[in-house]
């Protein structure tokens, strides 16, 4: 009798785990670095309701071409982990760089209304 | 201890053997200059459209009658090994009263191989009560 009690209770436990691995979702934005070009992003896995959006790219100064739009968001920081193979809601995690598109060449339209 | 002593005996007498003189020095015999110059990989041309183009300075000037639409062709010739996304921009996309809009053809960017082209199309268009005057857009590629 003790030893099928056992049994259920190690059973129970597995259920559980199983449960917090489905859970999870990465990434969480941690920090931001930006140098020219490329931005850094450090994450961590988290539960669902920990996963904010990552901040917006700031505008370069000296590019002020670089608009938050240019990025495909969601093809870094996808939905569902491609991998979610360590059972736990705190396992994953790394290091995204972002390559930000670069002006290359520029210059101005004169449209005269008469 | 031994051991000690041996290493501090070899080492003086490394230091024993190297030449106080005789050093041949270099005697430089010849100077030149390299120049390196870095072009972008990703060149634009104009390739048709209307009112007038100058290719030194970029700029693109046409006159537009209330109603009208006028374009701009440029053409993005990638001439690396790599293949890029070019995305053409232009700010404002509109005068502020929204009545002259500037809008570029493949605006979410386009994939260029290596090697090949595509042509951008910039299209203005005035809207039958727009202003008289002249009105200003930023226009730039980015990769």
């Amino acid at each position: 009798m003790r030893l099928i009690i056992a049994l259920l209770i190690v059973l129970a436990s597995l259920g559980c785990a199983r449960k917090v691995s489905q859970a999870y979702i990465p990434p969480v934005a941690e920090t931001l670095q930006s140098t020219t070009g490329v931005i850094q992003y450090d994450y961590k896995a988290g539960r669902p309701d920990e996963v904010k959006s990552p901040p917006a790219p700031r505008v370069d100064s000296v590019n002020p071409y670089l608009i938050p739009e240019y990025i495909d968001w969601e093809k870094y920081f996808p939905k569902q982990p491609d991998s979610p193979s360590t059972g736990s809601s705190s396992g994953g995690g790394g290091t995204i760089y972002v390559v930000i598109p670069t002006v290359f060449w520029s210059g101005v339209a004169t449209v005269t209304v008469e | 201890m031994k051991t000690k002593a041996l290493i501090l005996t070899i080492l003086a007498v490394a230091v024993m053997m190297i030449p106080t003189a005789g050093v041949l020095a270099a005697t430089e015999f010849w100077q030149g200059a390299a120049t390196v110059t870095i072009t972008d990989p990703v060149a634009i041309t104009c390739t048709g459209g209307d009112g007038s183009y100058n290719d030194t300075d970029h700029t693109w000037a046409v006159s537009i009658i209330g109603g009208g639409t006028k374009t701009l062709k440029l053409t993005a010739t990638n001439t690396s090994t790599a293949g890029y996304t070019v995305y053409p921009i232009v700010q404002p996309a509109a005068s502020s009263d929204g009545k002259v809009t500037a809008t570029w053809s493949n605006a979410a960017g386009k994939y260029i191989a290596a090697g090949t082209a595509w042509e951008y199309t910039l299209t203005v268009t005035s809207a039958a009560d727009a202003p008289l005057g002249t009105y200003a857009f930023n226009l730039a590629f980015s990769k």
